[in-house]
């Protein structure tokens, strides 16, 4: 209204301009704002803490030291999620026939082949792809970038690397904590735990964290895929 | 916690743009409107794309106040064509 006033009355293109330009910012902002969380990040933080605490006493209380393998939904049935094996063996657990829907699960022919299959944050966040991605790298990247940086907002960028069985996912300014305890040696921290997740369901296969290291505004993030 | 700030930071850096635009082209005396509105339209995608992937829920919007700028400049290119070809006036 006022850049229509300027145009027709004063005849300033300069004050015009500053309307229009007002106008783009007014609808961006518009756009942003249907965004934001309708539950606040301290309350959806209370929450993860709080799940997370209970499967720590879970883990601890079977004395698990194994570290998780993230399976995909085609092994799984219905979303991707962590088997950890009760038993440690150099070998990580590889099923090739799905697993049935149960908490503690079989996963071999081996009587010692028992884990436990359980819900990760990354077996929740998969539920907001539109659409399975595709197992290139440039598809994965683009996926994980998508749910981090645009969908929930816990990073800025992600970059990813495969070299054979080894994925390297570097992810700046991260805005998820990292712990050294017992839970996050198991399952990974949540941020890796939900790339690892993404990473399995896209190829297919099932995923093993190798490590974490963060760093000032950076984390790498080294998976394994368990072919 | 969580904090997006990836968008805020977006909606600064396009304002800033705006704002540098406008104050550059008024101190050379600019008088041509299309000129501004054309480099207003080029910002906003370019910083768009920079800041790709935003919300989903955002980006329909975004995507839509897209289109529409598209439009605007196109019809300033397209006015701008006939001006040189049949030598009309429409400013």
């Amino acid at each position: 209204m006022l850049s229509l006033a300027s145009y027709t009355i004063l005849r300033s293109i300069p004050l015009t301009s500053l309307g229009i330009s007002t106008l783009i910012l007014g609808v961006v902002s518009l756009a942003l704002g249907r965004a934001q969380p309708e539950i606040s990040p301290e309350a959806v933080s209370i929450l993860l803490e709080s799940s997370l605490e209970n499967v720590s006493a879970l883990v601890e209380e079977l004395g698990l030291n194994s570290k998780a393998v993230y399976m995909p939904s085609s092994i799984t049935g219905g979303e991707p999620k962590a088997l950890i094996p009760l038993h440690s063996n150099p070998n990580p657990p590889k099923p090739k026939a799905p697993l049935p829907k149960r908490l503690v699960v079989k996963y071999g022919s081996n009587p010692e082949d028992l884990g436990l299959l359980i819900t990760t944050p990354g077996s929740t966040i998969t539920n907001l792809l539109e659409s399975k991605p595709g197992p290139a790298p440039a598809d994965v990247e683009s996926t994980i970038s998508s749910l981090l940086t645009g969908i929930t907002g816990m990073a800025d960028s992600v970059k990813l690397t495969i070299e054979g069985e080894r994925i390297l996912v570097e992810v700046s300014k991260p805005r998820l904590e990292h712990r050294n305890t017992g839970i996050y040696a198991c399952l990974g921290s949540p941020l890796a735990s939900i790339i690892a997740s993404i990473v399995a369901e896209a190829l297919n296969e099932p995923v093993m964290i190798e490590n974490e290291e963060y760093s000032k505004g950076k984390a790498v993030i080294e998976l394994k895929v368990l072919r | 916690m969580i904090i997006s700030r990836l968008p805020e930071r977006y909606l600064i850096c396009l304002a800033t743009a705006y704002a540098i635009t406008t104050a550059v082209l008024s101190a050379f005396s600019e008088s041509r409107l299309d000129l501004y509105v054309s480099l207003y339209i080029l910002e906003y995608f370019v910083i768009t794309l920079l800041y790709s992937p935003l919300n989903p829920r955002s980006q329909k919007i975004l995507n839509a106040l897209g289109y529409t700028l598209f439009a605007v400049f196109t019809a300033i290119a397209a006015l701008k064509v006939l001006e040189i070809l049949f030598g009309l006036r429409f400013s």
